[in-house]
């Protein structure tokens, strides 16, 4: 019996011999760093000329302004090659940048430019990107966004947005104490502004067709509401929704053709839907005693989420585009309104009211979970931007509009606009198709 | 989600502790909205002054036409006073202005060549389409206890402007109920 | 008196008579009556008439007469001698075979009877010869029929002596036969006896031998079952003795390779203890370790934004003494490109790496590398 004990505790003990006394050290790293990605963007060398746009600027704003890199300072660039043969890696390397961008531009007749640059992996010593262009002096800017936007891509993975536009509206008091309303579209940075309306009256609600090319708004320049759609090229608009009451709140249908509305011509705000082609209206949401508006498209266009207070305060609901029973989406708080939802669906970007402020926040349709991305309590109008990964929105610096966007996950916040002109009501362009 | 209700919760009840000190106006009707509307008692204002005797400084806003009556420019009628305040989120006319109310009713009744538009504003706070709305749900609240109190259908215009037309500037409460109005503007015979 | 039969017997002739006599004596003589014939059929036929001279007649006459009467006196003295003999016989044999036969008892009296009136007879045939005698001694003439008479009796002598030849043939034969039966049956007794003892002593013997080979078998049996037993008891005590002692041989092995199991094991329980204590020093000295460059990873890993929960990469990550890297190596990609060079890049940020200052433990992580795990939160 003894020595049988002997044995099976012996056994036991080589059973329960610790695994890791042979196995390979293990190590779990979690978390890791939310900081931006090190890269060294080396000004582009220009060989002879003075390029009418610091190209390697637009490219490094761009980059910085997503908050995710974190490009090296001109002054701790170990050197400033131009070309691949001029590169010393372990130089790169010594100073931690993951990423390297070199570049050149050279014009023969400055006029049109000959562009070119490549994105390396340091730790490899790999080029990841490379391209050559050939623009006009009045497209470096836009070449610069591009290259962003390749950059971007290579890596992180996601589509850049820097050759997207934005939309917005802005007003100005002008020296007489009047104001002086205007929409406007830029570059994705808030640069290159462009006015593709002016009035003495508030201009409300830009809606970017899914082409990028057109522009519904709403308009008070006849002394009420009223719903114009321009083409952004050629700046031809046309009135679309003038009814009696409240003409507002225009939202494209994802194939372009249609456009929701707010209308309260039968004397409550309800939502319609306008067949573009003829302005036949469909009646989606029917609530007497509601206020139903801000009706934003679901991705196949079947359904359309909206904001309405048929609950007493304002939340947000979902109905069949063609009308029919709504059901409520938004549950947290008691105020939630001026829905965006994300370009894959999955989330929607809303204002979000409590303890007597506005918030961004996003709810995960899949679960329901609401998130708070903001903190200022100033925030208003959400658009998401075409990649999904930042949420533009408008609030209020030193009594200022301002136009701010923050990523999905609430990390990474940015400012677009600086104060001193009232920027509101952002738009976010779709892609460039 | 439970737990973004409860402190939610917690920060409503918080909230309301701290408005009971200073009993706002403001404050009062929230509670009552949302007892109207049996949603939870979470308050989403409670800030800034009580604005109800603010009403009293608004400047008189003549119509484009120009019409003025005499009744009209003279401070001591009650038909000076062309602007009725609302409380933050309510188409609601408070007693205290519903005389004025009834004077414009009754000089409309006398006078049905008159013609008013009415023109609803918010403050700045919250979504501007909804504050679209919320102007135009003010301008027909006013349009309802006129017409009930002798005014005809055909005597108004009504428009909103939500928060876009301010009366005044402002991100304070002193500004808020302010521009938390309906315009009565006689337009003309 | 006299019987007319006898009267006639004696008138025929005596010698007839005397052959009925005899005869009939040897018929009750012999006791088995089929001999009977087969003695009385030569004495017939010895029988011979013969003619003779008559002066020699005379003479022989005379002498014959002395002879005779010599003869007879003897004769007569045999005869009584022989009636006594064989009436002593007779009378033995009577009394011999008095158990047997009715018949023969019965025969026995006519013979006795027969045999008195035959003792008569020949007192009167005797009176009746002398008288003859002393007739024909008167008379001559008589002579003739005295020669018949004589050759009657010669031949009547010649039948007697036959008879008596016969008889004393008969009484030898018979007395030999008595004898040789008496003999016969005293040896058939004594045969018999002897064949009875013979058989009582064959059967006594044989029981005797029969009990004494039952007894000797039996015994023989006992002893062989007791040697049987005996045997067998020993066979199993023997097999016992053995089976105990394999048993115990067994035993001791088993012990024997228990205790030397137990102290391998326990040699390999101490050895894998020494082994397992210098594992878990270096084990320790890892912990810290991992820890140390978790830490410093972490600091370089600049985890992609969009990094989806789930997202695991696993690296191999090879060192050479001094920390810097050797190797580093996707092991299992999380399937997104951009989060693996970000941990990749992290890993080669990080380098130098420390090494422990415990040569086992650096030497394990020289050797055998560090697996790295990534995962976004």
């Amino acid at each position: 019996m003894a020595p049988k004990l002997i044995r099976s505790l012996a056994l036991m003990a080589m059973f329960f011999m610790p695994i890791q006394a042979s196995a390979v050290l293990k190590v779990e790293i979690t978390g890791g760093s939310d900081s931006a990605l090190p890269i060294a963007i080396v000004p582009f060398g220009a060989e002879g000329i003075k390029a009418p746009e610091d190209i390697t600027s637009i490219i490094r704003n761009d980059l910085e302004s997503t908050g995710r890199f974190a490009p090296l300072d001109n002054q701790d660039l170990v050197s400033r090659p131009t070309e691949q043969s001029q590169v010393n890696f372990a130089d790169w390397r010594l100073l931690r940048s993951e990423g390297l961008v070199i570049g050149k531009i050279s014009s023969q007749d400055g006029e049109n430019y000959q562009v070119q640059f490549q994105l390396f992996d340091v730790y490899r010593g790999q080029q990841l990107a490379g391209k050559r262009y050939q623009v006009p002096a009045s497209g470096l800017r836009a070449l610069g966004h591009q290259i962003a936007d390749v950059i971007y891509e290579t890596l992180t993975g996601e589509k850049g947005i820097f050759s997207t536009r934005l939309a917005f509206v802005t007003q100005i008091t002008a020296g007489d104490g009047k104001k002086r309303f205007a929409l406007q579209i830029s570059d994705a940075d808030g640069a290159n502004p462009r006015t593709v309306l002016q009035s003495t009256q508030p201009i409300m609600s830009p809606s970017w067709g899914p082409d990028g090319n057109q522009l519904a708004y709403v308009s008070f320049e006849n002394g009420k509401t009223e719903v114009f759609v321009q083409q952004l090229q050629s700046g031809q608009r046309k009135s679309v929704a003038s009814f009696e009451g409240i003409n507002s709140a225009p939202a494209w249908s994802p194939d372009g053709k249609k456009l929701a509305l707010t209308l309260s011509r039968n004397g409550n705000p309800e939502i319609y839907v306008m067949e573009l082609a003829n302005g036949d209206l469909i009646r989606v949401t029917n609530n007497a005693q509601a206020i139903d508006t801000e009706a934003v498209w679901s991705r196949d266009g079947n359904e359309i989420y909206f904001t309405s207070d048929r609950g007493g305060r304002p939340q947000i609901y979902k109905v069949s585009a063609n009308g029919g029973r709504a059901e409520r989406i938004s549950f947290e708080g008691n105020y939630n309104a001026s829905p965006d939802l994300s370009p894959d669906g999955s989330k929607l970007a809303m204002v979000h009211g409590a303890n007597g402020g506005f918030y961004i926040a996003v709810q995960d349709l899949k679960t329901g979970a609401m998130q708070v991305l903001t903190d200022s309590g100033r925030a208003e109008s959400p658009s998401f931007a075409p990649n999904g990964q930042m949420i533009l929105y408008a609030t209020e610096q030193k009594g200022s509009g301002v136009l701010a966007a923050v990523s999905v996950d609430g990390r990474i916040h940015q400012r677009l606009s600086e104060s001193g002109t009232v920027v509101r009501e952002p738009a976010w362009s779709p892609l460039k198709k | 989600m439970n737990r973004y209700k409860f402190s939610a919760l917690l920060i409503a009840l918080f909230l309301l502790n701290a408005c009971s000190g200073n009993a706002t106006k403001d404050g009062t009707d929230d509670v009552l909205v949302e007892e109207r509307n049996g949603a939870s008692t979470s308050g989403v204002t409670g800030q800034g002054a009580d604005g109800s005797d603010l009403g009293a400084e608004a400047s008189v806003i003549v119509g484009e036409d120009g019409y003025a009556g005499s009744e009209l420019n003279d401070p001591s009628n009650p038909l000076s006073n062309r602007v009725i305040y609302f409380d933050y989120d309510s188409a609601s006319v408070r007693p205290q202005d519903q005389p004025i109310v009834e004077a414009h009713a009754a000089y409309l009744g006398k006078n049905p060549n008159l013609t008013v538009r009415l023109e609803g504003h918010t403050d700045e706070r919250g979504s501007r389409e909804y504050n679209l709305a919320l102007g135009e749900r003010r301008a027909l609240s006013i349009r309802q206890l006129l017409m009930l109190q002798g005014a005809s259908a055909q005597q108004f215009r009504v428009t909103s402007f939500g928060e876009e037309r301010p009366a005044v500037d402002g991100s304070d409460e002193s500004a808020w109920s302010q521009n938390r109005r309906v315009e009565i503007i006689y337009i003309g015979r | 008196m006299k019987h007319p039969i006898v009267q006639t017997l004696l008138a025929g002739g005596t010698s007839t008579i005397l052959h009925i006599l005899l005869f009939l004596l040897l018929i009750f003589s012999f006791d088995m009556p089929t001999d009977i014939r087969q003695f009385g059929q030569p004495e017939v036929e010895i029988v011979q008439a013969t003619v003779v001279d008559e002066d020699l007649v005379l003479e022989e006459m005379a002498r014959l007469q002395e002879a005779e009467e010599k003869k007879r006196a003897a004769e007569e003295e045999r005869q009584q001698k022989l009636d006594e003999q064989l009436e002593k016989t007779q009378d033995e044999l009577a009394r011999k075979e008095q158990e047997f036969l009715d018949m023969q008892e019965r025969a026995k009296l006519d013979a006795e009877k027969l045999k008195q009136e035959a003792e008569l007879e020949q007192q009167r045939l005797k009176e009746l010869e002398q008288q003859r005698i002393e007739q024909e001694e008167a008379r001559k003439q008589a002579e003739l029929e005295r020669q018949q008479a004589e050759q009657a009796k010669q031949k009547a002598e010649a039948e007697r002596k036959a008879a008596e030849e016969a008889k004393q043939r008969a009484d030898a034969e018979r007395l030999a036969a008595e004898k040789a039966r008496e003999e016969a049956v005293a040896k058939r007794k004594a045969e018999e006896e002897a064949r009875r003892k013979a058989e009582e002593e064959a059967k006594r013997k044989a029981e005797e031998e029969a009990k004494r080979k039952a007894e000797e078998e039996a015994k023989r049996k006992a002893e062989e079952e007791a040697k049987r037993k005996a045997a067998e008891a020993e066979a199993k005590r023997k097999a016992a003795e053995a089976e105990a002692k394999r048993k115990a041989e067994a035993e001791r092995l088993a012990a024997e390779k228990s205790r030397a199991e137990a102290e391998q094991a326990l040699q390999r329980q101490l050895d894998a203890e020494a082994e397992q204590r210098k594992q878990k020093r270096i084990a320790g000295v890892l912990d810290t370790y991992g820890l140390q460059i978790q830490q410093r990873i972490t600091r370089y890993w600049t985890k992609p934004a969009n990094a989806e929960a789930g997202l695991l990469v696993t690296l191999e990550v090879k060192l050479i003494p001094g920390g810097d890297i050797r190797s580093v190596r996707v092991i299992k990609s999380s399937g997104s490109e951009i989060f693996d060079r970000s941990a990749e890049n992290a890993v080669y940020k990080a380098a130098p790496m420390p090494m422990p200052s415990d040569p086992d433990a650096a030497q394990k992580i020289i050797s055998e590398g560090i697996e790295i795990y990534f995962k976004p939160e």
